[in-house]
């Protein structure tokens, strides 16, 4: 809960800062799943104590709107959604540890045939793609390729993918998942890409395509990911109907 | 980090091919043009589109003939794991036809694994169902299914060629698979699998371990089965529970 306090000239420099950067939060300058400025560059801009940058600062982490990652900076939080809803069926992904992920690529490009018909938008409209790697303790596990129509998250350029997930910028910018269509395949690899998640030649992989729905129907992203078998299996729940 | 994105050859020809079987809505069986009219029209190297079709046929989506060129593979069979169908009542759904060809069928006692799976003593009697499983005609699966003995004795006497096993357990044995949980992973085919399945020793292959629970939430069936990648589609679909549906799945006392 925030309560309200009338900020004025003789409030603490701390407050000042926290309302000053409480507001460009809001006002968009800095959108959700960016950094803001580091506390040296704050302290420098406003002339004040790096100590009551701090102190603003961790009152924001501590309203949930600022998160601060190791080594990376403090990054504007949107918008979540109860973490823990509820979900029924789908595919979870049961592995050791909690996967670190590494962007390889993160661009736009036209949707193309293939991925304008996954996504219900024309081939020419531009979708951002990403690639990339997870990996667990340092040993790659997956591979991960995400597709997201330009217009529905035209801020996703801006977001950290290192910081934040797909699907956590995807609710950030208010586009809420409701439904995600999931299948799972074996292939096998190309060398290039076998070798990138170091896996032998002619050992499989499993395919994991998902193409995730928002209320109102409309396809809002693609992703398919290869994962090694040898390190992460996948479960999934189901009930009789009706 | 946004850069340039420059697909590889071979995956702007993979794209490329998947586009034209969705641009000219090609079935199973029909056949792609020559490789070298498709590198003139994508302004591709024979290699780009052979290392593309390699790889889609791995994928199951192509096949080759040697000598007779490229077609479009046999549509995989979807198992969509949600509502606890039976493999032969949902493949006559997709318009497919299951076929069993039974392996095995005995009583067993417990090993260890099994003792603890099901939360009995050692040498508990369980029925162990071996069964190879067939979508119109090719092979699908082996399917290795345990049962507690004591809950459907004598089942060896119903036909589990032709009827489903869930079938049987309910019309026979008045009990409803309910609920259940399956783990996906890979294995590779063992010898007798390859033989059974028509396929390498060591290919690559779907291990499904699956427990089903009756309506009284006691374990009903533990399941392993093998089954051919080129052949399977496992599928499921989440969705959110909303705040109000979740309310009306509180069980009133």
């Amino acid at each position: 809960m925030r309560h309200e306090e009338a900020i004025g000239p003789n409030s603490p420099l701390y407050l000042q800062l926290r309302e000053l950067i409480r507001g460009k939060i809001e006002g968009g300058e800095y959108p959700p799943g960016t950094a803001i400025p580091s506390v040296g560059t704050l302290a420098e801009t406003y002339g004040i104590h790096r100590l009551s940058v701090r102190s603003a600062i961790s009152a924001l982490i501590g309203e949930g709107l600022l998160k601060s990652v190791q080594g990376k900076g403090i990054f504007v939080v949107g918008d979540k959604l109860e973490r823990d809803l509820e979900t029924v069926g789908g595919f979870r992904q049961n592995m050791q540890a909690k996967p670190e992920s590494r962007v390889l690529v993160k661009a736009l490009r036209p949707a193309g045939v293939v991925y304008g018909a996954l996504l219900g938008c024309a081939p020419g409209e531009p979708v951002h793609y990403i690639k990339q790697v997870s990996y667990v303790s340092g040993e790659p596990v997956s591979q991960e390729e995400t597709y997201i129509p330009e217009a529905l998250l035209p801020n996703l350029k801006q977001v950290d993918l290192g910081v934040f997930s797909v699907y956590e910028a995807l609710e950030f910018y208010g586009i809420r998942v409701a439904r995600r269509e999931q299948s799972l395949e074996i292939t096998e690899l190309d060398p290039m890409d076998a070798r990138l998640l170091n896996v032998e030649p002619g050992r499989g992989v499993l395919v994991l395509s998902s193409v995730s729905y928002d209320e109102e129907g409309r396809a809002v992203e693609f992703t398919r990911s290869y994962t090694r078998g040898d390190k992460c299996t996948f479960s999934v729940r189901y009930q009789r109907e009706g | 980090m946004t850069q340039d994105y420059r697909p590889r050859p071979r995956e702007l020809a993979r794209e490329l091919l998947n586009g034209y079987l969705v641009e000219h809505q090609l079935q199973s069986g029909d056949r792609l043009p020559s490789e070298r009219s498709l590198c003139e029209a994508w302004g591709l190297s024979r290699s780009a589109l052979r290392s593309a079709t390699a790889r889609m046929e791995k994928d199951g989506v192509l096949c080759s003939r040697p000598g007779a060129g490229t077609y479009v593979a046999q549509r995989k069979y979807t198992r969509n794991l949600q509502g606890l169908l039976s493999l032969s009542r949902s493949a006559s759904e997709q318009g497919r036809r299951v076929t069993t060809r039974l392996l095995d069928l005995k009583r067993i006692e417990c090993d260890k694994t099994l003792a603890k799976r099901f939360g009995q003593v050692l040498g508990y009697p369980l029925y162990k169902v071996a069964r190879l499983r067939m979508v119109d005609g090719e092979p699908l699966m082996v399917e290795t299914a345990f049962l507690p003995a004591e809950r459907v004795e004598g089942l060896e006497k119903w036909d589990l060629e032709r009827g489903s096993l869930f079938a049987v357990l309910e019309e026979a044995y008045g009990l409803i698979p309910e609920q259940g949980e399956e783990k996906v992973s890979i294995t590779y085919a063992t010898t007798d699998e390859a033989e059974l399945m028509g396929i390498e020793e060591g290919a690559p292959l779907f291990w499904i371990v699956s427990q089903t629970y009756d309506q009284n939430g006691e374990l009903l069936e533990y399941c392993r089965a093998a089954a051919r990648p080129d052949r399977l589609r496992i599928t499921s679909e989440l969705k959110r529970r909303d705040a109000a549906e979740r309310g009306g799945d509180i069980h009133e006392a």
